[in-house]
């Protein structure tokens, strides 16, 4: 067991954070594009639109 | 809630990370010295025994949020606990990956039953039934402070778990395990150990800084669909 | 308050007394549970000392969520947790007799399950010692105090029999190695200087969460 099964593990640790990091970007992504969209409705609607929560 | 400030630190933070990992792959790989009996699988040990403790930072992080959730009813505790828990699932997750990568070549076996896998197993167990409650309960609004609850309870019986399950392996003749990480560490070695724990901090801000922000993008969609809502039935 | 304690309390066996349903089922669980056990095994008297301590507190484990559940289960489909709430009285209060009340259901299917197991398992009856007792009380009350509390969590979900071992056995490991630890003790008559830590064990963690559940039901009750 040497150093080749050294670099695949730590390979696994960097998969597993990589898919957490690209999850959360991907959460995120959608969720700014929501806000987006939902403010414009907001103003749209004409009514007050003061979002700070 | 102001967009530039939130992602000034969170580039801040990325550029910590950025700039530390490499730093800490180089000391895990190349400067700390080869353990004499490991030999190079050993040096699994600064990324595994980092997440490590991370992982048990986080449920603290978790307890502050919950703590401060339930005295103050600010949603931004609960952003954090919540936060806090989802990181450290991961991280907790990284240690179970880890430990069985290491053990299987030095010791021959995937998963030895000693006190120390045995409580970050415990550990991993209290981070889903805090997860999932923070999941059955998101849609009727509850989840915040249920999940206080458990999050607080959990914390408590962190300790008590850990200590519990190292009577219980003493009281058993366990497969000797040799030596265990921390007696006669190479003074590099330890270097090395703490330059990678900096590196993995600045790794969990990072991540948690971004799932909390996650978390009050969500809240903040939740409260104007709702004021829609409201003005729709005008 | 020890009185408003007891009239919780005493709601509870009241109405556990009309249908002795959780009494029942708690201990035909756990009956089941070591019945199914026996044909894994299939010990030897020596080897069934060494399993029964683990297979005990397993069945306890399953049969003690069924009833922590049942608690508050019954509560709420009749829509009485509305109207227990609205007494002027802490909520802490409820959960104190919550806990003693199911502490009670599930200690008196525990003797008979305890009894039982010492003859199918050809047992001296004198392996039921003051100790042993002792153990399974602090053991049933330390899983109860946190059952109980996570039991009023669970009932807000639809999988609620599902949830609450989930929820449960990860807080609980402690209570479960310190009594699976000193029952076989116990059970062996060794001495008790032997096993002794685990009781301080199974006794602090039943104070400090029936503490914690106590200062945290309130927060669980509140809509």
């Amino acid at each position: 067991m040497g150093m080749n099964y050294l670099v695949a593990a730590y390979m696994l640790i960097w998969a597993v954070l990589c898919v957490f990091l690209v999850q959360i970007f991907r959460r995120q992504g959608k969720l700014l594009g929501e806000l987006k969209r939902l403010r414009d409705e907001m103003k749209r609607a004409g009514s007050e639109s003061s979002t700070d929560s | 809630m102001s967009g530039e400030s939130r992602s000034l630190s969170s580039k801040l933070l990325l550029l910590l990370v950025m700039g530390s990992m490499p730093v800490a792959l180089y000391m895990a790989f190349i400067y700390a010295p080869e353990e004499a009996s490991m030999g190079p699988v050993q040096r699994i040990f600064y990324f595994h025994v980092s997440s490590a403790w991370i992982a048990f930072l986080a449920y603290f992080v978790i307890f502050v949020g919950s703590l401060g959730y339930l005295i103050k009813r600010s949603p931004k505790m609960d952003s954090l606990a919540h936060g806090a828990g989802e990181v450290g699932f991961m991280f907790c997750s990284l240690v179970l990956i880890t430990g069985p990568l290491w053990a299987k070549p030095v010791w021959g076996l995937w998963w030895p039953w000693d006190a120390r896998i045995t409580s970050t197993f415990a550990l991993w167990l209290l981070y889903a039934s805090y997860l999932s409650v923070r999941h059955f309960f998101e849609e009727s609004g509850r989840s915040a402070t249920l999940g206080a609850v458990v999050g607080i309870i959990g914390f408590i019986d962190v300790p008590i778990v850990y200590f519990s399950i190292r009577w219980w392996r003493t009281h058993h003749p366990a497969p000797v395990i040799l030596g265990g990480e921390g007696s006669g560490l190479d003074p590099q070695m330890y270097t090395a150990l703490w330059v990678t724990l900096g590196a993995f901090l600045a790794l969990f801000s990072f991540l948690l800084w971004q799932v909390f922000t996650l978390r009050s993008v969500e809240r903040e969609i939740f409260s104007i669909r709702r004021r829609m809502v409201i003005l729709a039935s005008k | 308050m020890l009185g408003k304690i007891a009239a919780v309390f005493l709601k509870d066996l009241r109405l556990e007394w009309r249908s002795r349903e959780t009494l029942v089922t708690v201990c035909l669980f756990s009956i089941v549970i070591i019945f199914i056990f026996n044909f894994g095994f299939d010990p030897t008297r020596e080897e069934s000392l060494r399993l029964l301590p683990g297979l005990l507190w397993v069945a306890f484990a399953f049969s003690g969520v069924w009833g922590c559940n049942r608690s508050f289960a019954t509560e709420k489909e009749n829509g009485c947790l509305e109207a227990i709430m609205l007494a002027p009285m802490d909520p802490g209060i409820i959960y104190l007799g919550k806990v003693l009340a199911n502490l009670l259901f599930i200690l008196v299917a525990e003797m008979v399950v305890l009894f039982l197991a010492v003859i199918w398992y050809n047992l001296p009856f004198k392996s039921i010692n003051g100790w042993l007792l002792l153990v399974v009380f602090l053991g049933t009350f330390g899983y109860v105090a946190v059952g109980t509390l996570f039991a009023a969590i669970a009932v807000n979900t639809r999988m609620r029999e599902v949830m609450l071992p989930i929820l449960h056995f990860p807080v609980a490991v402690p209570v479960f190695i310190a009594a699976m630890e000193s029952t076989a003790g116990a059970l062996r008559a060794q001495p008790v200087a032997e096993y002794v830590d685990w009781i301080r064990l199974l006794f602090s963690f039943s104070i400090i969460f029936t503490t914690a559940s106590y200062l945290l039901f309130r927060y669980v009750m509140e809509e």
